[in-house]
């Protein structure tokens, strides 16, 4: 019997070690650090930048840089205009670009400052095929600041454009590529490259510091005005807090609140102009909750809208993850 | 048809014994089939047990004669008293196979009208198969896909597993998911042999008999003697298998009980991995087979259960505040309850009568696992229960006329099924089928055999006649043919009768009025055998025709409102063509085979293949030994085919696809030590490491896409040890 030994060892073998694996406990990361982040818009907030709170990466460039926005995604064609421009857009009743010539009779209109794709200027611009003159802003020389274009094309792919400056004739023909792993792609009109700059891929930002317009419905007639502050990647969302302390906020204790993906949910008011002191001061008791694309919760609140130098537009904040 | 037997003779026998063994190896030969002749009781027989032995009470000479798969034929006489030892000589044609499916008796394979093919003990060790799907994934005329969920699913000549009859010694076994029987949960642990017969046989057995039938014959309890095995099987992937089984006669009571646990840790396994393309899943089967010896009457009694669980794990998902993941589990039982009774009278005539219970259920148990707490909560409207009990009375009367020119059979078929499950439209239905049938086996000329048979049945869904008509002619002694038309069936199933199912999504009823799909086939095989010196050949050519109409498919009735239901609105049709040819040569043995496929689908009036899709396939076989140390090696090739089939996408909607060729290559080396107590059987499988193939869709924009089919785990190498812990 000595030489079965081996084949009944084996099969108590087999027997032993063939079991379902079992799952190993997930050890959860602990709440990260206080962190402080300062932005450099610059003095004249010429600047806006895109900030990422995971890796605290940041990406720059001027606010100017474009005149159209359009939906990335491949069922998007909602356009925006630059509010921080002061751009303005009007609908013509042409359907050819000889027949605009000038601005008379034009009707402008802005967007929403919440960006609300039913609330843009432009409008549902696929249920007609007229021409739209875009007043780039009162920045620009007259010679490039007014120009008439019509979207005639859209695909999953990107958007066709025919435009003209207002006193050209001759129609330029232009593709806008959609990227889909980007919210927005950008367009400017006097540049030689369709596109002036792309914005991070939507999981590598949260949140874009730049000037926008804002429109004060409380005054009569409405203020549009300029202003400077935030505005959200639109797959993140936010909850606005005043009631709880800064320190005290948990992961537990803001699945409460009610969080919203307006994209200027954040918006400029967390700073005020002091007239008495003739200079900015932040509201730090306003806690933003940010919930961000890869579901990670964050809380912060602004310190700062100084430097070191003592300029203005360089808001900093605190931020940590819960 | 009886498949084992006892003996039994009076008070004043002597006894004695016969020694089977292999001319070649001189191994004993188990599970012989010995026939004698006394003039107290007929015709008698019995199977050799373990040591290849069996012993006899006799009270005068007699004549038997001895049949195996591979060997030769042996006749010879024993005497009161006497102990032999007698060698078979193997042989290339398996003329000495003794096969019962769809027979009247037991038959001589070479005999046989019907065109059945054997796979018999030896070929499922020697290919080391744990379940059925192993066996027939070489086989030509199958073609086996895999879910990861529903198992494994076999294809006979281009007409799919919902097609196919699947019996256990002769009754149905139910439990199908699918429209298909799930080969992997049929363990080959205590089966003798597995009979195929190509094309319909629903004249015999009935519903879903239309592409042909896989009768699993179980072993026997033995007529003398005990013995006991282990049996040990490991694999590279993470299969940990282990079986035993034992058998004996115990003062005139004979058992055989086997069981064992299969269990795969899943693929890929790793610590990182926790979703698993192929899924964990452990078996546990068994069986219990008794065998009284009475006098003049063949009693048989055998109960099985098997119980299967699959883990379907799913990816984690991992945040800062809490990790989670959605798990679905899987069990399926099977229980099987079955008795076998059967008489020979005078006059060659033969009653039988077979009886059996199957219950089936399949449970889903959905969680949502906590990864940090691994605690598990279940998701609310995901689990399922669904269960089929299955009961089956089957009588035949069979018998010889006109100096045994003329052999008849008579038969009652009755078969009802229950089901239960939450999906189903009252969650309780039934149905049930009572059938009469009767063929007829007329010699016309030592050289002509014809075979006609007829079904009349009574049920719900509209089949009541189905006729057959088989032939066989001998044009030499060394040039066969086999002819057969017929019609089969397949009948409606519970679930596309009765099913109720709405999600927000979508939503699908059964269909009560369904008729039974119908099929007509038509088929011809020819076989040839040669002997060329020491060198003996044989070929075989087939081809055949498959047409089946009122194809039950799910169909969109309501599109604002997304509803679907089952209608009779598909047709299939298959034209195969077979070569296959076989070589010996002492001990080197030679197989190739070639089939061409021709498949032409239609789900309905718009949506169907272009005409005929060719679908060629090919197998090789070598096999090579040195007899003098118990060693063989065994060389397995096969090239699957491009196949058409319609999927449906994520939206609903049905499309075409093609699933390209892959090919499979193994290699097996066996020995045997201890004086044949010890096998070993070692090898890599999927040599060519086949894990996927592009799925190419047709060329719609949608689904222009290719998704890859999973068809194996890959290259593996495995061992295989059998132990006869018992006897000699």
């Amino acid at each position: 019997m000595r030489g079965l030994s081996l084949p009944m060892a084996f099969g108590l073998l087999l027997s032993l070690s063939s079991c379902f694996r079992e799952d190993v406990p997930v050890v959860l990361p602990p709440p990260g650090g206080l962190q402080y982040l300062q932005v450099p818009q610059g003095p004249d907030y010429s600047r806006q930048y895109y900030v990422d709170l995971e890796t605290a990466d940041t990406l720059g460039m001027p606010v100017s840089v474009w005149d159209l926005c359009f939906e990335a995604q491949p069922d998007g064609w909602h356009v925006w205009i630059n509010g921080a421009n002061q751009a303005r857009v009007a609908q013509t009743t042409a359907t050819s670009l000889a027949a605009i010539t000038d601005t008379a009779g034009l009707v402008w209109k802005m967007d929403a400052p919440s960006w609300n794709p039913d609330s843009t200027a432009i409008g549902a611009w696929p249920t007609h095929n007229f021409f739209y003159v875009l007043d780039r802003g009162p920045a620009f020389a007259d010679s490039i600041r007014f120009y008439k274009f019509q979207l005639t094309g859209l695909s999953a792919m990107g958007y066709l454009l025919t435009l003209a400056a207002l006193k050209d004739t001759l129609p330029i023909n232009v593709v806008v590529q959609k990227l889909i792993d980007r919210q927005y792609m950008y367009f400017a009109f006097n540049k030689s490259a369709p596109f002036p700059f792309q914005e991070p891929p939507t999981d590598n930002w949260d949140l874009l510091f730049t000037r926008y317009r804002h429109i004060f419905t409380d005054q009569q007639p409405p203020l549009p005005y300029v202003v400077t502050g935030v505005l959200i990647n639109p797959q993140v969302a936010v909850a606005v807090d005043s009631t709880m302390d800064f320190d005290s906020i948990t992961y537990a204790t803001v699945q409460q609140l009610e969080f919203t993906s307006r994209r200027n949910v954040i918006g400029y008011a967390w700073k005020y102009y002091d007239f008495s002191a003739q200079a900015f001061v932040v509201r730090p008791y306003i806690n933003y909750i940010i919930r961000d694309t890869k579901g990670i919760y964050w809380k912060l609140r602004f310190i700062d809208f100084y430097n070191s130098n003592g300029q203005k537009g360089y808001p900093t904040f605190a931020y940590q993850q819960l | 048809m009886a498949w084992w037997a006892v003996s039994v003779e009076g008070l004043c026998a002597q006894s004695a014994t016969l020694y089977v063994r292999s001319a070649q190896t001189d191994a004993p030969i188990v599970n012989a089939l010995v026939v004698w002749h006394t003039d107290r009781q007929g015709m008698q027989q019995a199977w050799t047990a373990a040591n290849g032995s069996i012993q006899f009470s006799l009270h005068q000479p007699v004549r038997f004669q001895v049949f195996h798969s591979g060997y030769q034929m042996h006749s010879d006489s024993l005497a009161p008293g006497q102990h032999r030892i007698i060698r078979l000589q193997p042989i290339a044609v398996d003329l000495g196979e003794v096969v019962v499916t769809g027979q009247h008796r037991l038959t001589l394979l070479a005999g046989s009208v019907l065109p059945v093919r054997v796979l018999n003990r030896d070929e499922i060790e020697q290919r080391q198969a744990q379940d059925l799907s192993d066996v027939v994934a070489y086989e030509l005329w199958a073609r086996m896909s895999r879910d990861e969920v529903l198992g494994s699913n076999a294809s006979i000549n281009g007409i799919s597993g919902q097609n196919i009859k699947v019996l256990l010694n002769g009754l149905p076994v139910t439990g199908r998911e699918n429209g298909h029987i799930d080969l992997g949960q049929i363990t080959l642990n205590d089966v003798e042999r597995i009979e195929i017969i190509e094309g319909p046989l629903s004249v015999l057995y009935g519903t879903d008999a239309l592409g042909g039938v896989i009768n699993i014959i179980t072993q026997h309890p033995p007529d003398s003697g005990r013995s006991a095995n282990l049996q040990l099987y490991t694999e590279t992937v993470g299969t940990y298998n282990i079986a035993a089984s034992g058998q004996g006669q115990f003062g005139g009571h004979a058992f055989l009980i086997s069981g064992g646990r299969n269990f795969f840790s899943g693929f890929p396994d790793s610590d990182q991995q926790r979703h698993q393309l192929w899924k964990p899943e452990l078996q546990y089967f068994g069986s219990v087979a008794y065998q009284p010896q009475l006098p003049n009457w063949t009693v048989g009694l055998r109960s099985g259960f098997f119980y299967e669980e699959i883990r379907n794990k799913g990816e984690p998902v991992i945040t800062p505040y809490q990790a989670y993941a959605f798990d679905d589990f899987y069990y399926v039982r099977r229980l099987s309850q079955t008795a076998q009774v059967s008489r020979t009278f005078s006059g060659q005539r033969n009653w039988e009568l077979q009886a059996g219970y199957n219950f089936y259920s399949r449970k889903k148990a959905a969680y949502r696992k906590d990864l940090v707490t691994l605690t598990q909560q279940e998701r609310e409207g995901e689990a399922q229960l669904n269960t089929l009990g299955e009961w089956s009375v089957r009588s035949t009367l069979s018998g010889m006329l006109w100096q045994q020119q003329l052999s008849w059979q008579a038969g009652i078929d009755l078969n009802g099924q229950q089901a239960t499950g939450d999906r189903l439209l009252g969650d309780r239905k039934q149905q049930s089928d009572l059938a009469v049938f009767g063929t007829l086996e007329y010699q016309a000329t030592p050289s002509l055999s014809l075979r006609p048979g007829l079904r009349l049945a009574h049920n719900a869904y509209g089949v009541p006649l189905t006729p057959a008509l088989n032939l066989r002619y001998d044009f030499s002694e060394h040039i066969h043919l086999r002819a057969g038309l017929a019609r089969g069936f397949r009948a409606p199933s519970l679930k596309e009768r009765y099913l109720n199912f709405y999600d927000s999504n979508h939503s699908i009823y059964g269909n009560p009025e369904l008729k039974a799909e119908q099929s007509f086939s038509a088929n011809m095989f020819w076989l040839f055998e040669y002997v060329m010196g020491a060198v003996q050949l044989n070929s075989e050519v087939a081809v055949a025709y498959n047409d089946i109409s009122n194809q039950i498919n799910l169909s969109l009735v309501n599109a604002l409102e997304q509803e679907y239901t089952y209608i009779n609105v598909g047709q299939y049709r298959t034209r195969t063509a077979t070569v296959q040819t076989e070589a010996h040569w002492n001990s080197l043995r030679l197989q190739a085979g070639f089939m061409l496929q021709a498949i032409s689908h239609s789900l309905n009036d718009t949506l169907a293949t272009d005409g005929y899709v060719i679908a060629p396939e090919y197998r090789f076989q070598i096999m090579a030994g040195q007899p003098d140390r118990n060693l063989r090696v065994a060389l397995l090739f096969r090239r699957t085919a491009p196949m058409p089939a319609f999927s449906t996408d994520a939206a609903g909607v049905v499309y075409e696809k093609i699933a390209p060729a892959y090919n499979l290559l193994d290699v097996t080396l066996s020995r045997s030590l201890w004086q044949q107590r010890l096998s070993l059987h070692a090898g890599i499988n999927n040599i060519l490491n086949v894990k996927d193939v592009p799925n190419l869709s047709s060329s719609t924009a949608i689904h222009s896409s290719q998704d890859a089919i999973p068809v194996a785990v890959g290259r593996y190498a495995f061992l295989g040890i059998k132990l006869n812990v018992i006897g000699p």
